[in-house]
């Protein structure tokens, strides 16, 4: 039953679902170093992603490739939007960390209430982009989930070049490091969170209409992705963008090796022990700083 | 001074309130906010006073229900007994959950505690056997009558909820009170000092392992006996009750309250509770209305609404003053 060849299966599909997790975990990772809260509205990214691919792809029929950079523009200028209305506001307020916490929760139980009623509640799902299958020594993958790990993959290559070789990037780094520093030295912060919080919404946007051909959209469906990139942030090290890299990969392989030898139910299960086990050795994740 | 008599007032308002009160529907909205300004000032002094942010506050009060619930179903343990059971087996999950997060810090203590949270949840809903699985537990008994010397019988069978209504208030005020006993202490201060500086205070010699463990299963006794309330009244548990849903709804009203002030939290447990059921009438927008207020709560009363009610009683002084 457990031959090579299904173990190998299951960590190539570990690896394709672990570029999803990365997708997410990034942008909730840039959030938190660089702003210092935590963003529980990510998932709603996700939803609101997953559901406008939804509607470009039924009513205007674009090419998949084209509708994933338009649903990130979209999501790009939902993150600002979000940002603008309930974060900004909040800024050198007392009690920005907890503040910051709730907002978000309010902004995630709204949003997902009105996708209820403006998207209805009923599951939605679209076609596959391809429906092709690559067959390599025994091992069959879908040419839809190669596209999906491509285009994921080289979203994140585009946002490590953002930071590691842009003024932009330098920026996010030097606020992350300390944000009185930065803005002294001439940065304008506030237009560093803008940009942040846009690619953010905009990665989670692109994870949301790359995986609706293999889930199911409906207005909660951004839970999972959240807790996923809560994970893979935690277990990474809160703030390294590098130890989500990791993170993402290695979760994605471990649920999907997991499957093979316990029942789905107990899926979660695993992922979160294993998440423990790991906090308890390396209580600052895999690539964690010693933030003060 | 104004303070107490303020709060004095404020407690003999609600003993009297059923005599005014004859909607059973009021009450059990009353009865539910009962239980969350438990589980949320307990949870105050575990996130607000020592500052270990644990978003598994609802597994304790759902481990709470459960023992409870299945003690007096399976071995008729009395309900009244089950509410110390089920905060003593919560306290004890405190300790487990609380080994973990020992050297953890902030967001990474809330994610293990969320993960325990749903380990338990999952147990829960797999372990069809023991707990019913995804559909629930259900005809859990209720809390049996007291009989006075036949003088005087206190019947919880369900005709009225009045009943009901006392014994959460006075648990609650009990709870209120240790809690803010334990806060007023030395102990409350080795707390606040574990939150502004861990380092400091273990390099005064004091052993914070200990405190730590102690305030988890503190506060965790009391989401159990919460919880075990909860179990015996509404006569339900789903495994949904350990997951993240209800500790939203803990943490929101806990920081929009105030956190860090033990009435804070009660003043946001009652605030969310009745705003959620005012807002039934608007049918479909009602989750979306209640995210709307939330977030307006907290642009406009970033210090929490309690702080916000003070500052505005201070300002009614002055007014009056001149």
């Amino acid at each position: 039953m457990f031959n090579l060849e299904l173990i190998l299966q299951q960590v190539v599909y570990g690896i394709i679902m672990g570029s999803m997790y990365v997708l997410m975990a990034v942008g909730f990772s840039l959030i938190w170093g660089i702003m210092d809260m935590l963003n529980f509205a990510h998932g709603e990214f996700y939803m609101l992603g997953a559901y406008f691919t939804y509607y470009i792809l039924t009513f205007f029929g674009i090419n998949p490739f084209f509708s994933i950079f338009l649903v990130m523009a979209i999501l790009f200028v939902v993150g600002i939007f979000l940002f603008r209305l309930t974060i900004a506001p909040l800024q050198n307020k007392p009690g920005w960390q907890n503040n910051t916490v709730i907002v978000t929760l309010g902004v995630s139980i709204s949003l997902q209430n009105l996708a209820q009623i403006v998207f209805g509640e009923r599951y939605k799902g679209i076609e596959r982009y391809f429906n092709e299958t690559l067959k390599f020594h025994g091992l069959a993958v879908g040419v839809d989930r190669i596209f999906i790990f491509a285009l994921g993959l080289s979203l994140v290559i585009a946002l490590w070049i953002i930071i590691k070789r842009t003024r932009v990037g330098l920026s996010m780094r030097a606020i992350s490091q300390d944000r009185e520093a930065a803005s002294l030295m001439g940065i304008n912060n506030n237009q560093i969170y803008i940009i942040t919080f846009g690619i953010s919404g905009a990665l989670a946007g692109a994870a949301g209409g790359l995986l609706a051909p293999i889930y199911f959209i409906y207005p909660t469906v951004g839970f999972m992705p959240l807790l996923m990139a809560f994970v893979v942030v935690i277990l990474g090290g809160l703030g390294s963008v590098e130890g989500a890299i990791y993170a993402g990969f290695i979760l994605g392989i471990i649920e999907s090796i997991s499957v093979l030898f316990l029942s789905s139910a107990w899926k979660d299960v695993v992922i979160f022990m294993l998440m423990i086990l790991v906090l308890v050795f390396k209580p600052m994740g895999l690539c964690g700083i010693k933030k003060v | 001074v104004i303070k107490r008599i303020v709060l004095l007032a404020v407690v003999i308002c609600l003993f009297l309130l059923p005599c005014f009160v004859r909607s059973e529907y009021l009450l059990h909205i009353l009865i539910l906010s009962g239980i969350f300004a438990i589980l949320s000032a307990s949870w105050d002094v575990l996130s607000g006073y020592t500052g270990i942010f644990s978003f598994g506050h609802a597994a304790f009060f759902g481990m709470g229900g459960y023992t409870s619930a299945l003690l007096s179903i399976n071995f008729g343990l009395s309900p009244w007994l089950g509410l110390i059971a089920g905060g003593i087996t919560a306290a004890g999950l405190g300790c487990i959950i609380g080994l973990p997060t020992l050297r953890l810090r902030g967001p990474y203590v809330a994610i293990v505690t969320l993960a325990c949270a749903i380990i338990l949840m999952n147990i829960c809903t797999n372990w069809v056997n023991l707990t019913n699985g995804p559909t629930g537990l259900w005809g859990i008994p209720s809390f049996p009558d007291i009989k006075i010397a036949d003088v005087l019988t206190i019947d919880f069978s369900g005709a009225t909820r009045i009943n009901h209504y006392y014994l959460i208030l006075i648990i609650m005020l009990i709870s209120l009170y240790i809690l803010h006993r334990i806060v007023a202490s030395k102990l409350g201060l080795f707390l606040l000092a574990i939150r502004e500086n861990e380092m400091a205070i273990e390099a005064m010699g004091l052993n914070v392992t200990k405190y730590k463990i102690l305030v988890f299963s503190i506060t965790s006794f009391f989401a159990g006996v919460a919880g075990s309330f909860y179990a015996h009244y509404i006569m339900l548990l789903t495994p949904g009750e350990f997951g993240f849903a209800p500790m939203v709804n803990i943490l929101a009203m806990t920081m929009l309250g105030g956190a860090g002030t033990l009435l804070g939290p009660v003043v946001g447990s009652f605030f969310l509770t009745f705003l959620g059921e005012f807002l039934r009438e608007f049918g479909e927008y009602r989750l979306v209305l209640y995210g709307l207020i939330i977030i307006l709560t907290v642009l406009f009363m970033p210090k929490g609404i309690l702080m916000w009610m003070f500052d505005f009683l201070l300002r009614i002084q002055k007014a009056l003053v001149k």
